[in-house]
């Protein structure tokens, strides 16, 4: 292993432990009495230090270590949990985040400025100890009491409690050991639940700690066991009762901290209680590599299926046969693979909205739901930001001002959902809030306004088809152009990035209730299964599932209206095109001969002419390469077939407007 | 020094830095993609990969010429995911060229051609094509 892997190692684990901070630090806003989320987020900071250190990031490293100072005292209840205090921390952790993104970048931490985060937990550090310093001074050495409950769970109830103070010899020349075989000597005793300091063998030991056990025997027992270790000049044994919660202040931390409330229950549920699967890292660049190889191989399944049916020998057949399952099997597993928990997508949001209400002034409840719903890697790398795109707009248009919601009888604080689940062959993502919803006469006024519409047809238009407005291009009905959401691209943008990823946006909403935005994608763009049609000897694919129906060619069904053709579908007037005209195939021609292909679209139809059915495949999508990218009209993608030619996949939304 | 593949196409010659060339192919199936510029010759399959073809002669204005058995796709590959590959009359050989024998590239040379000199190698004379720059996929 050379320096690069363990910097790619590194470099993972840092962001995880970053994630975790992140993560944890939302908890924290929202229960600043926590300890166990204190603890959580002092174990990642002090790996990161450790990390850091090992790799030679100083700055890192030294940032890190200020922080750590900060949730030390938070741990040991000398520095207030509030909302300033968390955003700090917050800070702090986004400084990380840059000197991580400057390592990836140019393996140094050195060009991220971190004067001005140093001083902002400095000041920190001193202001808010200068409070406590004066009961703190008599409580160095105090070891912080376990609560009933916790006591409960270590099912220790009935032994009584002891702070012990041991002093050893100023002569001993190893002080730590001394102390160290004290602790030892009290284990037999009983349990051992805290030392003051924490670590008696680090250098810094003085000499004198603290330590707090929980044991059925009485104090002067207890006192001669100490002084029996050699070496050691006092021991003073005080009784002491449990408390019944650990911080008095937590309760007055906790009206403070809900300014800008964000609930994160999900994840931080989800951290406390994640599986523990055997897993192992792979590189993506070897999934992908896998996945190619997987598609040659099935190349080669789909030439040995037809030269098997082209024989008539049973022993081949038999053979081939077994290998197609096998192949299904293994093409199970590959996708299984490649499916990653939308988490790694969500895990940025509670951030996200967090600083969003804010920044607008707006309370919310964050929630988000089925956060280990499962998708194509290369679909939750795109999904992105289209949710954020939308989540946006749920806060900035969609959630009222606490005043505002007041006074139409709604709670100061919103709630916005984000949910995730599975239903058949797709994953459905849902964007919910709960705030003034849409006004389906604005949006019709404004598409009447644009030219989208004409007042006659507006009245007969669905809800859907009203709703669908917002999608189109250069539709907004925000009042003023915000920081938030105003950036210029609407949700036009976030349409056609779904649309790309051949899946779907819908949004529901009512006055008053709020809106809910609905995507819909596929489980995976990698493989299809897809119609092969012929047009003068060019090779086409159609994915099956935007073909709704197969027939054939029939001149009767065909109607002519202001030049544009017209197919008639069980009694519905559809557009209807010859695909050698589109695609404009060299000496093609619609013949009576040929065959249609009804594509549906939502509840948009067109009827596609080509000159032959060759029949249904699954087949591998493969991307044009970037030097194509944007100039491909109506071709989504390329496969490669039995005999080892491209054929082209065609992107049926650029065909049916 | 550097080292050069030369190649021919319609009577000139051309060198493009090895540091750019992926490999040389023979011919291989194209499927053509609609709608796209008339240079770009569609897609081949090379190796269970799908990569864009570009008739270099029709990119830079000359004559179309229809394939031959000496014709070869040159596929150049500015990084992951981005190969493309060239179709060129015939590739010659890899020259070793050394900073003396390049010239700066005179008004002369074609205009789309993004060249970066002229080397004069024993008696051959041929322009340092940057193929990268000129097809837009640097």
């Amino acid at each position: 292993m050379d320096q690069s892997e363990y910097l790619q190692a590194f470099i993972e684990e840092t962001q995880e432990n970053l994630q975790t901070i992140n993560e944890n630090l939302l908890a924290l806003e929202h229960q600043p009495g926590d300890l166990d989320i204190i603890n959580t987020i002092f174990r990642a900071a002090h790996t990161l230090k450790g990390m850091a250190g090992a790799m030679q990031f100083q700055h890192m490293a030294h940032l890190t270590h200020e922080m750590e100072s900060n949730l030390d005292l938070m741990r040991a209840g000398e520095l207030k949990v509030s909302s300033d205090t968390v955003d700090v921390l917050f800070e702090a952790h986004d400084v990380l985040q840059s000197q991580l993104n400057a390592i990836i970048e140019t393996t140094s931490d050195e060009s991220v400025n971190l004067s001005a985060i140093l001083a902002r937990l400095q000041t920190l550090l001193h202001a808010e100890t200068a409070a406590t310093a004066m009961q703190g001074a008599g409580r160095v050495g105090v070891v912080a009491l376990p609560s009933l409950e916790q006591l409960n769970e270590l099912g220790i109830q009935h032994d009584s409690l002891y702070s012990i103070r041991v002093k050893v010899d100023e002569t001993s020349p190893m002080p730590s050991v001394r102390a160290f075989m004290v602790i030892k000597q009290y284990e037999g005793a009983g349990e051992v639940l805290g030392t003051e300091p924490e670590d008696v063998t680090s250098d810094a030991f003085q000499g004198e700690f603290t330590l707090l056990l929980s044991s059925q025997m009485d104090g002067e027992q207890l006192r001669t066991m100490g002084l029996g270790v050699s070496e050691i000049a006092s021991v003073s044994v005080e009784a002491v009762r449990p408390t019944a919660h650990v911080f008095a202040e937590a309760s007055s931390v906790q009206s403070e901290a809900t300014a800008a409330t964000t609930a994160a229950k999900e994840t931080t549920a989800g951290s406390h209680q994640r599986h523990q699967t055997k897993s192992v890292r792979v590189d993506v660049d070897r999934l992908d590599t896998l996945m190619n190889l997987y598609s040659e191989f099935v190349i080669d399944k789909n030439r040995l299926e037809q030269i098997s049916r082209s024989r008539n020998d049973g022993q081949l057949s038999t053979t081939v046969q077994h290998l197609s399952r096998v192949g299904a099997d293994l093409q199970d597993i590959i996708m299984k693979i490649r499916m990653i928990p939308l988490e790694t997508v969500f895990n940025r949001f509670p951030r996200l909205v967090r600083d969003l209400a804010k920044s607008l002034g707006k309370q919310v409840d964050f929630e988000i739901f089925g956060a280990d719903t499962e998708i194509d890697r290369v679909l939750a790398d795109e999904i992105g930001d289209p949710l954020v795109h939308i989540l946006r707009n749920s806060m900035d248009h969609g959630l009222e001002t606490p005043a505002e919601r007041q006074q139409s009888g709604k709670s100061a604080t919103g709630t916005v959902e984000l949910k995730a689940f599975h239903a058949g062959n797709h994953v459905f993502i849902e964007i919910r809030d709960d705030g003034r919803g849409i006004d389906r006469n604005r949006i019709l006024q404004k598409a009447i306004q644009r030219g989208l519409t004409d007042v006659e047809r507006s009245k007969t238009l669905t809800d859907e088809q009203v709703y669908d407005f917002l999608f189109q291009s250069g539709f907004s009905t925000a009042e003023k152009v915000s920081d938030i959401s105003g950036r210029g691209v609407g949700l036009d943008a976030v349409k056609s990035k779904i649309e790309s990823l051949s899946g779907d946006v819908t949004v529901q909403s009512a006055v008053g209730e709020g809106s809910t935005f609905l995507i819909r994608l596929p489980l995976t763009v990698s493989i299809l299964s897809a119609m092969l049609v012929d047009v003068q000897n060019e090779t086409y694919c159609i994915p099956t599932n935007s073909i709704e129906h197969m027939d054939r060619m029939n001149t009767s069904n065909i109607s002519t209206v202001r030049g544009e053709k017209l197919w008639n579908f069980r009694g519905r007037m559809i557009p209807f095109v010859y695909l050698g005209d589109v695609f404009e195939v060299p000496e093609a021609a619609l013949s009576s001969d040929a065959r249609v292909a009804i594509l549906r679209k939502g509840d948009k139809m067109l009827a596609l002419a080509v000159d032959k059915f060759i029949g249904q495949q699954e087949v591998v999508l493969k991307s044009l390469g970037r030097y194509l990218g944007g100039r491909t009209a109506g071709v989504s993608g390329a496969t490669i077939l039995g005999d080892g030619e491209v054929a082209l996949i065609l992107d049926p939304n650029t065909f049916i407007r | 020094m550097s080292k050069y593949v030369v190649f021919r196409l319609a009577e000139e010659q051309y060198g493009i830095s090895i540091e750019q060339v992926r490999s040389i192919e023979t011919m291989l199936p194209i499927t053509r993609i609609p709608g796209t510029e008339r240079y770009v010759l569609g897609v081949m399959n090379l190796r269970g990969v799908v990569i864009p073809v570009v008739d270099l002669r029709l990119r830079l204005g000359l004559a179309a010429n229809s394939l031959t058995a000496e014709s070869r796709i040159i596929v150049i590959t500015p990084e992951s995911g981005s190969e493309v590959g060239v179709v060129v009359d015939s590739a010659e050989n890899v020259l070793d060229v050394s900073d003396e024998q390049i010239q700066p590239a005179g008004d002369a040379v074609n205009t789309i051609a993004c060249i970066d000199g002229i080397a004069t190698v024993d008696d051959r004379i041929f322009a340092l094509l940057d193929v990268q720059s000129t097809l837009g996929v640097a």
